[in-house]
């Protein structure tokens, strides 16, 4: 198949495509490194095929596979200067000098580094190492991008301004990029499809918007959002009217029910019921309550004229935006 | 689902060149050290006579030559001696001297870098010195007329020339100790010291019988192993200062294998006699290990 | 303002006597040395005389010009410098593949090692000297050199530096298609200069102090090394020590430990961190 790689291991089956923007999404421990680690070459999967346009990679060095990593710590290396560390890659190849020269030069003009050349790595800020990084990659025109955390070393602002420098690279090359983050913002602003992993599993795998309003199971539900979603056991909700009727199974017994904060409006109707409040976080416009249903905790967005500091109140779902799932967790599809 | 795992890859290149690099190390050690070692047990069970080739088995009986010798004994019992007073003083003043030094003051850079001198300093030098500073015109005796204590040739006199060579020999090792204690005392966080200044460990002894001495148990154990085996090592300065005189007086194990092997041509006895030496460094080293191991500080 | 208590000047003022006096103690003897060396009588006075006093640089002349001098300093830098570039080079490619590398076999390697170190020198020295004789090695170069060209030590230490170094640069390079020999010296060796530096220290300290190995198989007087010569200085005018001769010899020979101690100082805590107290 032209145009495309399909990525393998074990029974997990990933398929990245031209142009894509793939992020692996999950907490740290859940193998995603670990995953890309197999991609690029430096760990050998025990089971299962990489496959980069439809060519096995097992056994193949890693520079042989003509990708591109980006690390979490950059990894630049420190002896040598910004020129040297992204023109490392083609003097190996031999190269020859005038087009290292111009390539380097090409790439240090996209990333606006060109000044930094001669600079060693510890003279670099945290966004300027990341740029190098990002040059020393670019400059291979490799097949596939595999980038690991590359943001999480930066403070908050920087992320926000690398995240956009991210977003205008990506659409000018043509290699997909394969991700790696355990930030949902992250993944939601910059990947056009996400694997949610957790445990070496991978639970999920679609577009931000499909996992958010789709959420396969309590773990990609309660991972992507922020507040995440409740989930409150159903047993805590009997009696409130009219929830049974909305059931999958008809009944209650060992379900969990899950809406996002959002989803939950202050006030009485049907599928309402009380709730204590612990405290609330004043937003501006929106407040975040933080409430109690039994020994549940849950979290309400509301609009801050519709909260006066009541210590009880009274909350209504929305029918149409209610996510159920069963004992193992696995959300139960309606209709 | 399964869960995702998988092995560091390791290429056949990787493996080739990690045997390659560390080829050159076995080839030198494998000959000059192990194969050394064995040739040196073969030896010990030979008449061998390497400048006539003059080679034939002779059993254990270099073994019971050395075995029955007085001299080798008493060399034996120089360094066992010696060992103990050398390494106890120099562990202690070692440490001593690091805590000294480790407080910084205007002089301490420059003191400490003047202390450390002798442990950078050939043997054969310091040696010779010291032939002076021990000698009937030397620093030792002028130093102690002013306190009253009789004049004396320090390594003439079969009472005083071994204290004189294990002086001189905490003089010289102390400071080299003292720097593996500095590393040693350098890695402990100085947040620890704080926070146990906060916890009510105010006074020195406190801060060593709580921290100083638990954080550097390995150190110790490592100064102590290195003393034992330098110590039972005694050569330098015995052979170029009294050369095992006055009367023996100074007469150590290495002393004994030199001269067996290369004034008296018994390579065998020497091989012999230097293996019994490396039996008793070894049962000396494990010993002080299980003594450090069971010693509790906290 | 700060205000510092008392007992804590008392303290200060006690700690900097004793380091001071200490310093004395250890540099009395060194300083008579040089003295003396500059002086024109053979005898040590009594009690010594400790005044700067420079009267002649005729001891050093003789030194130098009366004696094998010029040929004692070419043998000793010579092997120091062999034993030295050999002995590092060495222990960093072992350091490095035991640290780095993944092959067979290589933890049992690696402790094989380790334990030389529990071989003391006396065990060997015999089949060590026997095997010079059956080489036909005796009183040369080689004979010093060779086998001081793999230390323990130096593996052990460079080994401990190299696993400090982040494994990220070293995937990087290997992505950035660096073969694992490539890897070592364009990326490893480069980052591992204190190590480099605090064992080639230590190793040439050594080589150059070295005394019984040398003393066994360098017969000749025109093989000797520094301390060898001392040796025999000593021993050069009968029972009589020419002491401002000697102690010429004995400043010429401590000049170039002296002068590396001065410029390298910072790295000998370094290079004693590495190899001893982490284990």
């Amino acid at each position: 198949m032209k145009g495309q790689e399909i990525v393998a291991a074990r029974n997990i089956n990933l398929e990245v495509k031209d142009g894509e923007l793939f992020v692996l999404l999950g907490p740290s421990g859940c193998g995603k490194t670990t995953l890309l680690r197999i991609i690029a070459g430096l760990v050998e999967p025990d089971e299962g095929e990489v496959l980069i346009d439809g060519k096995v990679m097992n056994g193949v060095y890693p520079s042989d596979r003509n990708v591109a990593m980006v690390f979490q710590n950059y990894a630049l290396y420190p002896h040598m200067s910004v020129y040297d560390n992204i023109a490392l890659n083609m003097k190996v190849r031999r190269i020859p000098r005038e087009e290292v020269d111009r390539r380097v030069r090409e790439v240090a003009d996209t990333l606006r580094i060109t000044e930094l050349l001669n600079h060693r790595p510890k003279e670099l800020s945290g966004g300027q190492a990341q740029r190098v990084a990002l040059a020393r990659a670019m400059v291979r025109n490799p097949r596939v991008y595999l980038m690991d955390e590359p943001l999480s070393n930066l403070d908050a602002k920087l992320r926000v301004e690398m995240r956009a420098e991210l977003k205008r690279l990506h659409r000018m090359v043509d290699a997909p990029i394969i991700y790696v983050t355990h930030d949902q913002v992250e993944a939601m602003t910059l990947g056009d499809r996400i694997a949610v992993m957790d445990k070496g599993v991978i639970q999920q795998i679609g577009s931000p918007i499909e996992l958010y309003e789709n959420p396969r199971n309590t773990f990609v539900a309660s991972f992507l959002g922020t507040p995440p979603m409740n989930i409150v056991s159903a047993e805590e909700l009997v009696g409130v009217d009219g929830l049974k009727g909305l059931s999958p199974s008809g009944s209650l017994s060992g379900l969990s029910v899950g809406f996002r904060p959002g989803d939950v409006a202050i006030g009485d109707g049907p599928l309402s019921f009380d709730v204590e409040v612990e405290y609330a976080e004043l937003l501006g416009d929106e407040v975040l309550i933080h409430a109690k249903r039994g020994s549940t905790r849950l979290v309400i967005r509301a609009a801050s004229h519709t909260y006066a500091g009541q210590t009880s109140l009274r909350v209504r779902l929305d029918p149409a935006k209610l996510y159920w799932f069963n004992t193992e967790g696995e959300a139960i599809r309606q209709g | 689902m399964r869960r995702l795992r998988g092995h560091e890859r390791v290429s056949g290149l990787e493996q080739l060149t990690g045997y390659l690099f560390v080829l050159p190390t076995f080839l030198i050690l494998g000959v000059f050290v192990l194969f050394a070692a064995v040739y040196s047990l073969w030896i010990s069970l030979m008449h061998y006579d390497p400048f006539f080739h003059t080679v034939y088995p002779v059993g254990l009986s270099n073994y019971k030559y050395v075995a029955s010798s007085r001299l080798y004994w008493f060399s034996m019992l120089h360094a066992l001696e010696y060992t103990g007073v050398v390494v106890t003083i120099q562990t202690f003043l070692a440490f001593f001297f690091a805590v000294l030094f480790n407080e910084k003051t205007p002089v301490s850079r420059f003191t400490r870098a003047i202390v450390f001198i002798p442990a950078v300093t050939s043997s054969a030098v310091i040696s010779v010195l010291f032939i002076w500073v021990f000698s009937a015109q030397g620093l030792l005796n002028a130093f102690l007329v002013h306190l009253g204590v009789h004049p004396e040739n320090w390594l003439e006199s079969t009472t005083w020339a071994f204290p004189a060579i294990m002086g001189l020999n905490i003089f010289t090792t102390a400071p080299y100790f003292m720097i593996m204690y500095l590393a040693g005392l350098q890695s402990i966080p100085s947040s620890i010291l704080e926070s146990a200044a906060l916890d009510g460990v105010r006074n020195a002894f406190q801060r060593f019988r709580y921290f100083y001495f638990p954080m550097l148990k390995f150190t110790v154990f490592f100064v102590v192993v290195l003393g034992i085996i330098g110590s039972m090592q005694l050569f330098d300065q015995v052979f170029i200062m009294t050369d095992g005189g006055p009367g023996n007086s100074t007469y150590v194990p290495l002393i004994y294998i030199y001269n067996q092997a290369f004034v008296f041509d018994n390579f065998g006895a020497a091989a012999a006699a230097s293996f019994i030496l490396f039996v008793i460094i070894l049962i000396l080293t494990l010993a002080q290990r299980r003594l450090i191991s069971e010693v509790r500080w906290a | 303002m700060s205000r510092i208590s008392p007992r804590r000047v008392a303290l200060l003022a006690l700690t900097v006597s004793v380091q001071l006096i200490l310093a004395l103690i250890y540099i009395i003897p060194f300083y008579w040395m040089v003295i003396k060396s500059f002086r024109f009588t053979i005898f040590a006075n009594f009690p010594p005389n400790l005044l700067p006093t420079l009267q002649t640089v005729g001891n050093y002349v003789y030194v130098w010009h009366f004696s094998a001098f010029p040929h004692w300093y070419l043998n000793s830098t010579l092997i120091a410098l062999s034993v030295t570039a050999a002995s590092v080079f060495i222990g960093s490619l072992s350091g490095y593949a035991f640290a780095r590398l993944r092959f067979r076999g290589r933890d049992i390697l690696f402790y094989t090692v380790l334990a030389t170190l529990m071989i003391p020198f006396p065990v060997v020295i015999i089949a060590e000297y026997i095997l010079m004789v059956d080489l036909g090695w005796v009183n040369t170069y080689q004979a010093v050199i060779v086998p001081s060209t793999a230390s323990a030590v130096n593996v052990f230490l460079m080994r401990q530096y190299f696993t400090t170094i982040p494994q990220e640069v070293e995937d990087a390079a290997k992505i950035d298609g660096l073969r694992p020999h490539q890897i070592f010296f364009r990326v490893a060796a480069p980052l591992a200069k204190p190590a480099y530096a605090a064992s080639a220290i230590y190793t040439f300290i050594g080589a150059w102090n070295s005394f019984l190995w040398p003393l066994l198989v360098l017969h000749s007087v025109k093989m000797f090394t520094l301390p060898l010569a001392i040796n025999f200085f000593k021993g050069a005018n009968g029972s009589q020590i020419y002491w401002n001769q000697m102690t010429a010899a004995e400043v010429l020979t401590m000049i170039p430990t002296i002068v590396i101690y001065v410029v390298f100082e910072k790295y000998f805590v370094k290079g004693i961190a590495l190899s001893g107290s982490k284990g």
